[in-house]
């Protein structure tokens, strides 16, 4: 599970990088354009909202791998070693739980989709939507890679009581 | 019933330290299989998309990459040098010099915790080296660090605006006179305890050394004007503004010949992950807004606080205590993010304005990171000038005093935050 979660965080961040990286260029190229030029970009700002909301869901999934998400923590903190891992455990159970039901609604949600079109750039808009379950999949799967980690311990810790 | 069921796996969530964006989102698909609208349920990630589908919010990125450029630049330490040949030679020279140099950064950069990690790196070494004890230098720089989401740009603003659809460039303006106000309470502050503790002082530097410390920060704080005037005239907005300030930041950091081409990648992914905390907030939140709507939280509350007084006054008062409150277990972004759609509808019932509240609002939670137990700032500053937060909190009291003090200021006197604003819009 580590490999995977590994893997999909390598993805996530060449995707997102790249897609900031462009966020910056296309919108200063578009200040130069509408005050130079005079002819704005007319798609520029669409295509940086559906990046922003790709860098949303990609690394928003990436935080969660790091831990780099605000949590209250002061409480959990205080508890002893041990059991701050069955603590992690329920707490874990009940996170994938409702990110799988998240991620159900979210792909019933794409696969129902009509076939509207972005209004300025005119492409299909399951292109930004597919963020949404994308994201929440990959976060998933690095969840469950912390989960497969704390049960280890929790067995190893089991086996030295 | 279902509310109160709600708030209870609210509130266990939270406190079992599941991240707050996941905290949202379980407990808004929760109440809505307890109340069993299937319908709504089946909306939920279109919502979640929503939550992001919004010009401003670029801004948010934008800035964080401008920050992290200028950062691995090496911004900070020039900034400190110019202010150092400025003011050193007064007695107690380096405390000014900490104020001033946040100051200046808060111009550049729009988020507390990011400014105090980096001036804390900086500043608390540079302090010790001259005598002053470590516990103070690590919370007058803490605490000087709170104006960087006041003086634009601001992360704080930038949400806040995209919440309540008040102009981000307004707040902006509004963030200017509070941030230079809460400067100078602070260099007050700081005159009195250095005629108490005769404070060291560095030598005199030549007008030479001032001159060419001048010319090295001239190009960074190229970036304040120009997102002021890219505001103030119309040409670009507070995004684009913050686009611009990414490119001259690259063009800066590569002649200072401190950014180097391999930085990039690092660069580009903390502005990525740093910017994801909080958009995925902002996604989660707005899911979590089915509660509140469904609930009419906001009439609710707006009904038992005019029965509490119709005193505006009061209100903001009752607002500033709830917020300091919040702000000592809160992350300040996770709390604006969630409590702006509660509070805001209130505002028109109040007659208060919504730029100042903005402002209120922003500072009140900043001052949540100087608070314990849950205090970001503290973390951030404990770890990196390796002190313990119990000697940090304690040498934080008098900073935490005024900052409080200076808010209430802000908050009663509306004219001192709306007067920029209020006077290009005429």
């Amino acid at each position: 599970m580590k490999r995977v979660s590994d893997f999909i965080e390598r993805i996530e961040i060449i995707c997102s990088t790249i897609m900031m990286a462009a966020i910056t260029c296309i919108l200063f190229t578009s200040v130069l354009f509408r005050y130079f030029l005079n002819a704005p970009l007319y798609w520029a700002n669409e295509a940086s909202i559906f990046m922003m909301a790709w860098i949303t869901f990609l690394g928003g999934s990436l935080g969660l791998k790091y831990h780099s998400q605000a949590a209250i923590s002061f409480i959990i903190d205080r508890f002893n070693e041990w059991n701050q891992i069955k603590m992690k455990i329920a707490t874990y159970i009940v996170i994938l739980i409702a990110l799988a039901v998240f991620i159900y609604i979210s792909y019933d949600w794409i696969f129902s989709l009509t076939d509207t079109k972005s209004s300025s750039m005119r492409i299909p808009m399951w292109i930004p939507y597919s963020s949404v379950p994308i994201g929440l999949t990959f976060a998933f799967i690095h969840l469950l890679g912390h989960f497969i980690d704390y049960i280890k311990q929790w067995r190893r810790g089991r086996g030295s009581v | 019933m279902e509310m109160f069921l709600t708030i209870i796996i609210f509130i266990i969530l939270l406190l079992v330290g599941i991240p707050i964006s996941l905290v949202l989102a379980i407990t808004a698909i929760a109440y809505l299989f307890i109340v069993g609208d299937m319908t709504l349920l089946t909306s939920v990630p279109q919502k979640m998309f929503s939550g992001v589908d919004n010009f401003g919010l670029l801004a948010i990125p934008l800035f964080m990459l401008a920050g992290e450029l200028m950062n691995f630049g090496g911004i900070t330490t020039r900034l400190v040098s110019f202010a150092r040949v400025l003011i050193g030679h007064f007695r107690g020279g380096l405390t000014y010099v900490a104020i001033i140099a946040n100051m200046f950064l808060a111009s550049i950069l729009g988020s507390a915790n990011a400014q105090a990690a980096m001036m804390s790196k900086v500043m608390v070494p540079e302090m010790e080296k001259e005598g002053y004890d470590r516990d103070f230098s690590s919370a007058l720089t803490l605490a000087s660090s709170i104006v960087a989401p006041v003086i634009p740009p601001s992360m704080l603003f930038i949400i806040y605006g995209t919440l309540t659809g008040a102009s981000i460039g307004k707040l902006f303006l509004a963030g200017i006179i509070p941030g230079v106000f809460i400067g100078i309470g602070f260099l007050i502050v700081i005159g009195f305890m250095n005629h108490k503790y005769n404070f060291p002082k560095s030598e005199r530097a030549t007008l030479k050394d001032i001159f060419q410390n001048f010319l090295s920060v001239i190009p960074a704080l190229l970036i304040p004007f120009i997102i002021i005037y890219g505001i103030l005239s119309g040409m670009f907005t507070p995004t684009e503004s913050a686009a611009v300030a990414c490119i001259i930041a690259i063009i800066i950091g590569f002649s200072y010949r401190q950014l180097k081409a391999k930085n990039i990648p690092t660069i580009l992914k903390n502005t990525v992950v740093n910017t994801a905390t909080i958009t995925f907030l902002i996604v989660t939140a707005n899911v979590f807004g089915f509660i509140i709507a469904y609930e009419q939280i906001p009439q609710t509350l707006a009904s038992s606080m005019l029965s509490l007084s119709e005193n505006p006054i009061v209100f903001l008062l009752l607002v500033n205590i709830l917020l300091l409150l919040l702000g000592t277990v809160l992350d300040g972004i996770a709390a604006l993010i969630i409590l702006v759609p509660v509070l805001s509808p209130l505002l028109v019932t109040y007659g208060v304005d919504p730029v100042h509240f903005g402002v209120i609002i922003t500072i009140n939670l900043t001052i949540g990171l100087l608070t314990p137990p849950v205090g970001t700032g503290l973390f951030i500053v404990s770890s990196i000038a390796e002190i313990s937060i119990e000697r940090l909190v304690k040498a934080i009291l008098p900073f935490l005093v005024v900052s409080i003090v200076l808010l209430l200021i802000i908050t009663y006197w509306e004219d001192i935050v709306l007067w920029i604003p209020n006077m290009t819009s005429n």
